[in-house]
C-alpha cells in the first residue's frame, strides 16, 4: 500500500484531513511536504464526495459544480504543462496537440470552470489587455478546441 | 498551437508502452515479440518494482499507459496494477488476445474504467484464426468481445495481416464492428519475434498487401465516423526514418525494466531498475541522436533482414 493509499484510508475513517506523521518528531512533521500532502488528500476527498453525491437524475440547476454552458475539456482529452506552454493529448485517437505559453493559459482557464464567457473574460483580466488582442485570440482558440473536439460544453 | 515543438521539448513521454509479462498463453505463428508459454523472462520486475514505475508515472504526469506483453493479463498483479492506474486518472489501454475476458474479469476492467481494452482478432473463422494462433479459440475472442461491451467497456480490434488471412480483412472490419468496438487497427506484419522462424508460411505477397488496403479504403468509406479504421500502408522503413527525425514521446517498457527506444529498433535506452524514469527519459532524447541509430536503420534499407535480430538488445 503506498503511502498516499495509507493517508486516504486513514483520513476516510476518521474524516479528518491529518497528513503529517502520527508523530511530532518523525521526519516530515510540519513540512512543505505535509503541507502538500494535506492539500492534496483535502482535494482529492472533495472530489471524492462531490463524486459520492452526485445523482444523475437530478438537472444541472441542482448541482452547484455544473452550470449550463460550462466548457470543459472532452472526457479523453489529458492537459500537461511544459516549458515551452503545454500539450494536449487526445487519447483515443491519439492525437497530441502543442500549446504555447496563451494556449496553455486558455486550457488552464478552462479547467477553471465556467462558460467561454466567463473564461475569456478572466483571460482578459489575467493579462491585462486593453487591445482586445486576448480576447481575440483566446476566442479563436477556443472555437478551434471544439472544432476538434477536444473540449465539451454543458 | 506552438510550430516546430518536438518530443525532445518534453519534460516526461505522454505514453508509457509497458508490457508486464512476455509470458503468453498462445502460440502465435506471427508474434512479433518472442512470446508463448514458457517464455516467461527470468528476470521479469517484481509487483513492488512495477509499483515503483507506477509512482513515478504519476510523478511526472504521464497521461496514457497501455499494458501489454505476452498476455498482460497472466500478470499475478495485473488487475492491481490496472486500477491503480485508472484509479490515479491515468488513461489505460489493455492489449490482449482475449481469451481470458469471462465475465468477471470484463466486469473488473467496466469498473477499473480502462479507456479501452485492444483484442487481437486475425481471422473471421475458427479455421484461419487458430491456424495463427495455436491454442487459440475463435469463439473466446467473439464473446470476450460482447462481455467487454455489456461491462460498458470501449474495444477496439487488432488484426495482423498473413497470408492465411489477409483475403479476410473485409469480413473482419464487418466483424469488429458487429462487435461493437469502436476502432480497427492493423498494418503490416513485421519480420521479428516469432514470425521470423514461420515467415515462408505467413508473410503476405505483395499483390495480397496491395488488395488488403484497397479494401481497408473501401471500408474506411463505408464505416466513416461509426468505426474508426486505422492502417499504416508504408512498410517499417519508412517509419523508422520518419521517427529519427521526429521520435514519438514514448517509452517502451519491456516486463524486466529495460526500455526500448522504439519497438522496431534493436536500442535499449534505459534500465527502470537501476535509473529513475525521468533519467531514462533524458538520456531517451539523446539516444535517438546516437550515431548507431541512423546507421542501423540505413543498413536495414540494404538488409531488411534485420528486424530478426530487434531482440538482440544493444544499449545505447
Amino acid at each position: 500500500m503506498t503511502r498516499y493509499d495509507e493517508l486516504a484510508r486513514r483520513s476516510w475513517k476518521s474524516g479528518e484531513y491529518k497528513a503529517a506523521p502520527e508523530s511530532p518528531n518523525a521526519a516530515g512533521a510540519g513540512s512543505g511536504e505535509a503541507e502538500a500532502l494535506r492539500s492534496f488528500l483535502r482535494s482529492k476527498l472533495e472530489w471524492i464526495v462531490e463524486r459520492e453525491a452526485y445523482d444523475p437524475l437530478r438537472g444541472p440547476a441542482e448541482h452547484p459544480s455544473i452550470v449550463e454552458g460550462a466548457m470543459k475539456l472532452a472526457q479523453y482529452v489529458k492537459f500537461r504543462e511544459e516549458k515551452f506552454g503545454g500539450v494536449l493529448f487526445e487519447t483515443r485517437s491519439e492525437r497530441v496537440f502543442t500549446l504555447s505559453p496563451t494556449g496553455a493559459a486558455v486550457v488552464r482557464e478552462i479547467a477553471g470552470g465556467g462558460d467561454e464567457a466567463a473564461i475569456v473574460a478572466r483571460l482578459k483580466a489575467r493579462f491585462q489587455d486593453p487591445s482586445g488582442a486576448i480576447e481575440r485570440e483566446a476566442t479563436e482558440f477556443l472555437a478551434f478546441l471544439k472544432e476538434k473536439g477536444l473540449v465539451e460544453q454543458g | 498551437m506552438e510550430q516546430g515543438v518536438s518530443s525532445f521539448d518534453l519534460g516526461s513521454p505522454l505514453y508509457l508502452a509497458w508490457q508486464l509479462t512476455n509470458e503468453c498463453n498462445l502460440a502465435c505463428l506471427h508474434c512479433i515479440e518472442e512470446s508463448g508459454p514458457g517464455k516467461r523472462m527470468p528476470d521479469e520486475m517484481s509487483e513492488a518494482q512495477c509499483r515503483s514505475i507506477l509512482e513515478q508515472v504519476i510523478a511526472a504526469q504521464i497521461p496514457y499507459v497501455a499494458f501489454s506483453g505476452g498476455e498482460p493479463m497472466l500478470h499475478p498483479a495485473f488487475f492491481e496494477l490496472a486500477e491503480s492506474v485508472c484509479g490515479r486518472g491515468i488513461e489505460l489501454k489493455v492489449e490482449t488476445n482475449g481469451v481470458l475476458l469471462d465475465a468477471p474479469r470484463c466486469a473488473r476492467l467496466g469498473r477499473a474504467g480502462v479507456k479501452s481494452v485492444q483484442v487481437s482478432m486475425d481471422g473471421v473463422t475458427q479455421d484461419s484464426y487458430g491456424r495463427l494462433r495455436a491454442g487459440g479459440r475463435l469463439d473466446d475472442v467473439l464473446g470476450g468481445l460482447r462481455r467487454l461491451r455489456e461491462a460498458g467497456v470501449t474495444t477496439e480490434v487488432n488484426f495482423s495481416p498473413t497470408r492465411c488471412n489477409a483475403g479476410e480483412v473485409g469480413k473482419a472490419v464487418d466483424l469488429a464492428f458487429e462487435c461493437g468496438a469502436s476502432a480497427f487497427f492493423t498494418g503490416r506484419t513485421m519480420y521479428t519475434g516469432n514470425a521470423v522462424r514461420s515467415w515462408d508460411r505467413i508473410a503476405p505477397t505483395e499483390e495480397q498487401y496491395a488488395g488488403y488496403f484497397r479494401v481497408l479504403h473501401e471500408k474506411s468509406a463505408e464505416y466513416g465516423d461509426r468505426m474508426r479504421i486505422c492502417f499504416h500502408e508504408m512498410g517499417l522503413l519508412a517509419e523508422l526514418k520518419c521517427r529519427l527525425e521526429h521520435p514519438a514521446a514514448l517509452l517502451i517498457v519491456l516486463p524486466n525494466g529495460l526500455v526500448k527506444l522504439i519497438n522496431a529498433l534493436p536500442f535499449v535506452c534505459g534500465d527502470l531498475r537501476e535509473q529513475t524514469l525521468l533519467a531514462v527519459w533524458e538520456h531517451f532524447k539523446t539516444a535517438w541522436r546516437d550515431p548507431r541509430v541512423a546507421r542501423f536503420v540505413a543498413d536495414m534499407e540494404v538488409r531488411p533482414e534485420l528486424t530478426s535480430e530487434l531482440h538482440r538488445w544493444v544499449r545505447l
